[in-house]
């Protein structure tokens, strides 16, 4: 047995380092890169590539510097956290949970912690300390996932989760539209749009700040399950006799999914599709392994946020579109493409 | 126009209506400047926030409604009050109960405001505290033409919460370009508003922004974004780069048209003295 473990785990490195793996990376990495300097560029004010770095080099005091330093790089790192969240979450939570449909929006993550976050917004709780408004977002998301498992049971067939998943993202989504209706600030009810459908604009470095810590713990738990969801990947007793910790994998995802996730929406609302979406494209480049589908899904969950705020700039409505609409346009094609070819590997 | 016959019908004559219902937070104020409380069967609900209205202490003396077709009929009116555009389905159930129903254009200045109150005067018997009004307007207006020295004044935008921002053809408008300012609306072809991203705000760089300001406002995030460190770092001003000028006008003194308008006109005048 020994032998054997040792045997895939090499297995397993070689797949991860070997060569696929670092192009992969390398091509992903670029990618965001490229889409995080568009972002800085891109807006109602276009700024030159070359200007942008006179302009983050150093405090002018000018019109154009507080737009490239106090809007659209706190946007862009945003975007980055966000997307890379949601990516990764989807990508853990569908090796935890082997289900090709479990990701933090269709089984109420995001609807929860939403919800989280609207009730200590709203109700005034989050004027009290700075660390409330994520941490409201955490405990929603937290709550669900573990509710999630706890429904779910052990041996859990894909629909039991799903359905559970659907119920209680409905009952969030109720809940919170419940809760804007009843706030007395007119402007309240507007806001409906921005925790349903997410929205990066207008944020600042103080929402980058305020979850910052969140999300590197969050991504660090859940980017140290790779090992443990390759070898749940071939069954939970197998993992076991693998010598993986299946529970501590599994509060780890759970923990992990409720403090990215959590803090995520508390500040950009509940973005669709990206977790569902990224691991389904990037798993026919990772070889089906689900360890080594956590950072490239961390990656493409960002490159996509990214390039989707990007077209929310578009002009062609008066304001921005949302966040999720674009995600959506985005992703809903790509996603039907993948399905419709892949139509015998989930039948 | 079947309202407005309607209506006619029941005030011809000497036989005035004595029970009248607004059902829109404008022609609520319109009528407490015209009438006294007893001839108010009811107004708006939003006639009750102080931060709306400068009636809210007498809205809190009568009955309100929320433009429910069921409880206005329930008060039994002699007429009905409101704004063409708000409640269109309601308006017809009253019609169709046979209580007159007379519609307002919104007033999007103070000369239109103006033929508002001449028409609603005529209609219910107080012509003469109509025209007494009427005079106060004139000579408010008198004061502060609509137009002036035109490169001279400062530009100016009205900033709401969501990046809201007032048109040219608003009341707001009105009263800024009477008060000495010039509105950057018209610079980008806004007639009745729309929505201004930040960066756009910095980039147009206006000498003054405009606040409506609330008290108590409960906490949303239209109004956190009016506190953003790129506004905020904007308002300070910079090196190379004037202060623009800050004015908070109390919300409810510029919402609706009415007397009250004068004390909007002389805080933003205040401001760019």
């Amino acid at each position: 047995m020994a032998v054997g473990s040792n045997a895939s785990e090499r297995q397993w490195e070689r797949a991860l380092t070997g060569p696929g793996a670092i192009p992969l990376y390398a091509g992903l990495s670029l990618l965001v890169a490229l889409l995080f300097v568009a972002s800085l560029c891109i807006g109602p004010v276009f700024i030159s590539p070359l200007k942008l770095i006179d302009l983050l080099s150093g405090d002018h005091g000018d019109v154009l510097s507080l737009i490239a330093r106090e809007i659209r790089l706190p946007r862009a790192l945003l975007g980055l956290a966000v997307g890379g969240s949601l990516g990764l979450a989807g990508a853990a939570l569908q090796g935890l949970l082997r289900n090709p449909l479990s990701e933090p929006g269709i089984i109420g993550v995001s609807g929860c912690a939403a919800l989280g976050a609207v009730l200590a917004f709203y109700l005034g709780a989050a004027g009290a300390a700075h660390w409330i408004l994520p941490a409201s977002g955490i405990a929603g998301a937290l709550l669900s996932v573990a509710a999630i498992y706890v429904l779910a049971g052990r041996n859990a067939s894909i629909l039991t989760i799903i359905l559970a998943g659907v119920a209680i993202n409905s009952l969030a989504g109720a809940l919170t539209t419940l809760v804007l209706s009843l706030s007395p600030n007119p402007f309240a009810t507007y806001e409906i749009f921005f925790w349903l459908l997410g929205s990066l604009s207008n944020r600042s470095f103080e929402h980058v700040a305020l979850i910052a810590p969140f999300i590197v713990c969050g991504w660090l738990l859940l980017l140290t399950t790779g090992r443990a969801l390759d070898a749940l990947s071939l069954g939970e007793e197998t993992a076991t006799s693998l010598g993986i910790d299946l529970v501590r994998t599994r509060a780890q995802i759970i923990v992990g999914t409720a403090l990215a996730v959590g803090s995520s929406v508390a500040v950009t609302g509940v973005v669709g599709f990206i977790g569902l979406v990224v691991p389904h494209l990037m798993r026919p480049l990772v070889g089906q392994r689900p360890g080594a589908l956590l950072g490239a899904s961390t990656l493409g969950g960002a490159a996509l946020t990214l390039a989707a705020d990007i077209g929310t700039r578009v002009p062609v409505v008066a304001g921005e579109l949302r966040l999720g609409v674009v995600t959506a346009l985005i992703g809903a094609p790509f996603f039907l493409h993948l399905v419709l070819r892949k139509r015998t590997v989930y039948q | 126009m079947l309202a407005l016959s309607l209506a006619s019908t029941a005030v011809d004559g000497a036989d005035h209506p004595a029970r009248i219902v607004s059902m829109n937070l404008c022609t609520d104020s319109m009528l407490f400047e015209l009438v006294d409380l007893e001839r108010i069967a009811s107004v708006s609900f939003l006639s009750r926030d102080p931060n709306l209205s400068v009636f809210s202490a007498e809205a809190k003396m009568i009955p309100i409604n929320r433009g429910h077709a069921e409880e206005i009929v329930a008060l039994e009116p002699d007429l009905v009050i409101t704004d063409r555009t708000t409640l269109p389905f309601a308006r017809r159930l009253l019609q169709k109960f046979g209580i007159p129903v007379m519609l307002f254009d919104h007033a999007n200045d103070l000369v239109e405001y103006r033929g508002n109150l001449e028409r609603l005067g005529a209609a219910i018997g107080v012509a003469d505290r109509a025209r007494k009004i009427v005079e106060r307007i004139d000579a408010l207006t008198k004061e502060t033409p609509d137009q002036g020295a035109f490169v001279a004044r400062p530009r100016a935008l009205v900033y709401q919460p969501n990046g809201f921002m007032p048109g040219t053809r608003t009341l707001m408008s009105d009263l800024m370009t009477r008060a000495g300012y010039r509105n950057v609306a018209a610079e980008l072809d806004f007639t009745f508003g729309g929505f201004l991203a930040l960066e756009s705000l910095l980039f147009l760089a206006p000498d003054a922004v405009v606040f409506s300001v609330r008290q108590n406002r409960q906490p949303s995030l239209a109004d956190a974004q009016l506190s953003h460190p790129a506004l905020r770092g904007f308002l300070a001003g910079g090196p190379e780069r004037k202060r623009p000028l800050l004015v908070k006008v109390p919300e409810n003194l510029w919402t609706c048209a009415g007397l009250f308008n004068g004390r909007a006109i002389e805080i933003l005048q205040h401001a760019v003295q």
